[in-house]
């Protein structure tokens, strides 16, 4: 018997076993080159996926907010509370707020000092670190009245009706007739970058202390009013740089 | 003629036990294989192609709502920059103190015949006043109206100092105490 022979003799005996090892070593072949990477990318589109559905959560999300938002209360609310606290040091409605409290709550104002500081553009105001302390305009007011005036005064001063004043530390002096307070406190001011977040990034919460301050200001302060004192106030320009 | 038979056949040789059990188990194993074979990979396919298409559908539904929202920026620049801005004003108001309240607690307490002549309120709520009593029961009057606020905790840390009697008989001197966080809400 010659090898050819008899090799497919072998192959005749065990025929069924060849063909069956075949073809399992075959559908391993196939399994690690086609099947497995179908498995993979399936598990990259899947995470991909994922991700995405994420970020449309996100910005349903904050469609919804934004829909939700009123924009014309917003844009009527904004320069009121650009009035309490400006983007710049504003002197010009530090002077209309002390005559808005001398006229509304009866007191004499008697001297004002402030400490203005560095006065600086726009980009330089926003350089500096976050923090009350940062845009604070330090001042001293010498006030004269009597009790009740000078309660309505402390809480004029505060009530967010005009610019907001904090009182710190006051010296009062008792006369015959009238009281006259020296009350050394700050204004503030605060620049803010027109900047907003990535398209997905949450909209900042109001809380509700944020939105009882921002009813507050909505129904305290008319626009009316601002203009009114703009134009009463006769002055050069409000911001060196501006 | 007697007949004689001959086997030409050879006798075949058995195969060993585990040969024949390879020859049933073999065949099975590879046909199971390959069924599953098959239906994983139509399921693969089925899946990345279900994934795919589920996908690129999310891809357009946040494209345009990207696009929504990018229209509605000049909103939510607004609605952000008066977030911040509330933020500090909240930050602020919380440093507001009411500065008349302990001044009314102070000079109401006194009769006619105290005269405060000047208060100090610092920061730390600290108060300092002067004092002219024109007899010694209006003095023990002021300090029994302190030592009462004391108890009800309006004042704590009263000090007197600079206790004078001047000329006309009147006792002058300077007080010093800390107000109530309380009271400056």
């Amino acid at each position: 018997m010659d090898k050819r022979t008899f090799i497919l003799a072998i192959i005749k005996k065990y025929e069924l076993l060849l063909a069956s090892g075949l073809i399992i070593i075959l559908l391993i072949i196939l399994a690690i080159n086609f099947m497995l990477p179908n498995f993979q990318r399936a598990k990259l589109i899947f995470s991909q996926k994922l991700t995405l559905q994420q970020r449309y959560e996100k910005l349903t999300h904050k469609d919804k907010a934004l829909l939700e938002m009123d924009a014309k209360f917003l844009q009527e609310t904004y320069p009121k509370i650009s009035w309490i606290l400006p983007e710049y040091k504003d002197f010009v409605s530090l002077f209309s707020a002390f005559d808005l409290l001398q006229e509304k709550t009866g007191v004499t104002i008697l001297r004002t000092n402030f400490q203005f500081g560095t006065i600086s553009t726009r980009s330089a105001s926003l350089i500096r670190s976050f923090g009350i302390e940062s845009f604070t305009v330090p001042l001293t007011i010498e006030v004269a009245g009597n009790m009740s005036q000078l309660q309505k005064f402390q809480e004029m001063v505060a009530n967010l009706s005009g610019r907001l004043i904090i009182l710190d530390n006051s010296q009062w002096t008792f006369k015959k007739n009238n009281i006259a307070v020296r009350f050394d406190g700050r204004a503030f001011f605060y620049p803010v970058s027109a900047e907003i977040g990535a398209i997905d990034s949450p909209l900042p919460s109001l809380s509700k202390e944020k939105e009882e301050i921002l009813k507050k200001i909505a129904q305290n302060i008319h626009i009316e009013s601002i203009e009114e004192d703009q134009k009463r106030i006769s002055s050069g320009k409000s911001n060196l740089f501006q | 003629m007697e007949k004689r038979s001959i086997n030409l056949l050879i006798q075949k040789d058995k195969d060993p036990l585990i040969l024949r059990r390879l020859r049933i188990i073999l065949p099975v194993a590879a046909s199971f294989t390959l069924l599953i074979f098959l239906i994983l990979f139509i399921i693969s396919i089925n899946y990345v192609n279900e994934n795919n298409a589920q996908y690129n559908r999310l891809k357009v539904q946040t494209d345009q709502l990207e696009k929504k929202i990018a229209d509605q920026k000049p909103t939510e620049g607004l609605y952000t920059l008066t977030v911040r801005k509330l933020d500090v004003l909240d930050k602020i108001l919380r440093e507001n103190r009411n500065l008349v309240k302990p001044i009314s607690e102070i000079i109401y307490m006194g009769s006619n015949l105290l005269d405060i002549n000047q208060i100090t309120i610092e920061s730390d709520n600290r108060l300092a006043f002067s004092v002219s009593a024109s007899s010694s029961a209006a003095l023990d009057g002021m300090i029994s109206a302190l030592l009462v606020k004391e108890a009800n905790k309006y004042f704590s840390d009263i000090q007197a100092t600079n206790i004078l009697r001047d000329k006309e008989g009147k006792y002058n001197f300077k007080i010093s105490l800390r107000a109530d966080a309380n009271l400056f809400r």
